[in-house]
């Protein structure tokens, strides 16, 4: 955490409007692009950034400088984004895959035939839209680690203290997603 | 052989997660194991796919529309805090005890008469002392008529011992004050209009009021407020008028960082150019850039929609070849 940003949360736990603005729009375009990449809607994705920030509002004079303020702020983030799917469930898509690692998912490919790709006109869009399909597949806590390993580049540790949970659980959360994605875009790849 | 090992180590290999000792350990692993190749490459094939998509950009528009409803939200938020809040907070652990029970209740007496005084009275007027933002001088007493409004009760202390509450409420009430702009308090009242103002109108006078001031170095909180008004006003007409101020004050850092932003975030293109025209007035007049600004600078010569600032943009950046 710099001192500038350290002066500001203090500027803003002491009630300077202008202060917490600051400080909030350092993050808040991340934030925001985050809930679009999870919810895929404008309008969900901003009513996690309201809800996101109204929580950062309420919780900062209890910030006491034990972790970073981003940890922290995402910590909130998550938070938001998984209980914004529970509480639209019946928008949201449900997986019908088991969270748990799937045996058999590698074992309809012949090695031979998966040995590097022959070069295929895939245009970025193409696959952006194939990888926001594969991640509609993911639960929501697989969907939100991957999200934050893979575009935030978060570390599993700091991913870990955003969860509050152990770094082997998370490990197990994106390998499954990882391999569910493998197999949800392997249709992009082979065909 | 245990390939599920190798799959997780292929797969923290791809995320970055991977120690050297394990890198080494599945470098010999995938040259004798054709199964593990195969997941391997299968692994690289997504790292390479996802490597071509990013997280969205949020549009301007977008990002304008939920700042915009925050800031309200924001508003909404800072007058909820009050009377429940205090029973939640001060009175729930001790409610139980008798001489905190016996505070509230005399709180909520005298609460009730202040509301009831207030709602029932329609040209009386009340006295209190109120505390005075200058620590220099007395307490003094405020007259509240009968059309003021109160609301968001706060109660200080809970200690009606020795006869006396202490809380605070906000008396809504219109007010006449004439005063220098350089006194303190006129100018937390201009600090908190223009940032807190909802009729853009209202934000925009409270700025030409401190323009007609014509003072050099404004008061601190001023100044922050003009930073902030200058980078995340919803409304461009303020945000110039916020600029022209700012150019008006000596150049320093937290005005060039400022401008940067503009230069940076601003959607229109000539709030962006009076950024670009002011910083390289001031680097004309010595001030220089360091190695942020000028990537700043290199990006605009490289992004910018508008030929006019990727040229003074270039300009600049030639002087520090």
């Amino acid at each position: 955490m710099t001192k500038q940003e350290t002066e500001l949360i203090i500027r803003a736990q002491n009630g300077n409007s202008a202060a917490f603005e600051e400080l909030i729009y350092n993050y808040d375009k991340k934030v925001l692009a985050l809930a679009m990449k999870y919810v895929k809607n404008e309008d969900d994705a901003k009513d996690i950034y309201q809800d996101v920030f109204i929580r950062v509002y309420r919780g900062l004079k209890k910030f006491q400088f034990s972790s970073e303020f981003s940890t922290w702020l995402y910590r909130i983030v998550v938070n938001v984004c998984l209980t914004h799917k529970t509480r639209s469930s019946r928008r949201e898509f449900v997986s019908i895959h088991p969270e748990t690692e799937d045996e058999n998912m590698n074992t309809g490919f012949d090695i031979e035939d998966k040995e590097p790709v022959p070069d295929r006109a895939v245009t970025n869009m193409e696959i952006s839209e194939h990888i926001d399909r594969a991640l509609e597949t993911l639960s929501p806590r697989q969907k939100m680690i991957f999200i934050l390993k893979h575009y935030e580049g978060y570390k599993l540790k700091e991913i870990a203290q955003m969860l509050q949970c152990g770094e082997g659980t998370i490990k197990k959360y994106l390998f499954d997603a990882v391999r569910k994605m493998r197999t949800q875009l392997a249709d992009l790849y082979y065909a | 052989m245990n390939h599920n090992k190798y799959k997780n180590l292929i797969d923290e290999y791809f995320f970055g997660e991977i120690n050297s000792r394990e890198k080494i350990e599945l470098e010999e692993h995938l040259k004798n194991c054709d199964l593990c190749r195969s997941e391997f490459y299968s692994a690289k094939l997504l790292k390479d796919s996802l490597q071509k998509d990013e997280l969205p950009e949020p549009g301007t528009k977008l990002l304008s529309e939920a700042r915009s409803e925050l800031r309200s939200k924001l508003r909404t938020e800072r007058q909820k805090t009050g009377l429940w809040e205090f029973i939640n907070n001060k009175f729930a652990s001790s409610f139980f005890l008798t001489p905190q029970l016996a505070a509230a209740a005399f709180s909520f007496l005298i609460i009730g008469m202040i509301a009831g005084y207030f709602i029932f009275s329609t040209a009386g007027t009340i006295h209190y002392a109120m505390e005075n933002p200058d620590p220099g001088s007395q307490n003094q007493q405020v007259v509240l008529s009968g059309d003021t409004r109160i609301s968001d009760v706060r109660f200080i202390s809970k200690n009606a011992a020795n006869g006396t509450v202490d809380f605070t409420f906000d008396a809504i009430k219109p007010m006449h004050i004439t005063g220098k702009i350089s006194d303190p308090q006129v100018q937390n009242i201009l600090t908190y209009s223009m940032l807190n103002g909802d009729n853009p109108g209202t934000r925009l006078n409270t700025i030409n009021l401190i323009n007609s001031s014509n003072k050099e170095q404004p008061d601190p909180e001023i100044k922050n407020a003009l930073l902030s008004v200058v980078k995340y006003d919803n409304n461009q007409g303020v945000r110039l008028e916020a600029m022209k101020l700012l150019k008006k004050f000596s150049f320093d850092d937290e005005i060039k960082s400022a401008l940067l932003y503009v230069l940076q975030n601003d959607s229109s293109s000539g709030m962006r150019i009076d950024a670009m025209n002011t910083l390289v007035q001031a680097n004309k007049k010595g001030s220089t850039f360091n190695n942020e600004d000028l990537s700043v600078l290199r990006q605009k010569v490289q992004q910018d929609d508008n030929n006019y600032i990727r040229y003074q943009a270039k300009t600049v950046l030639k002087e520090y070849k």
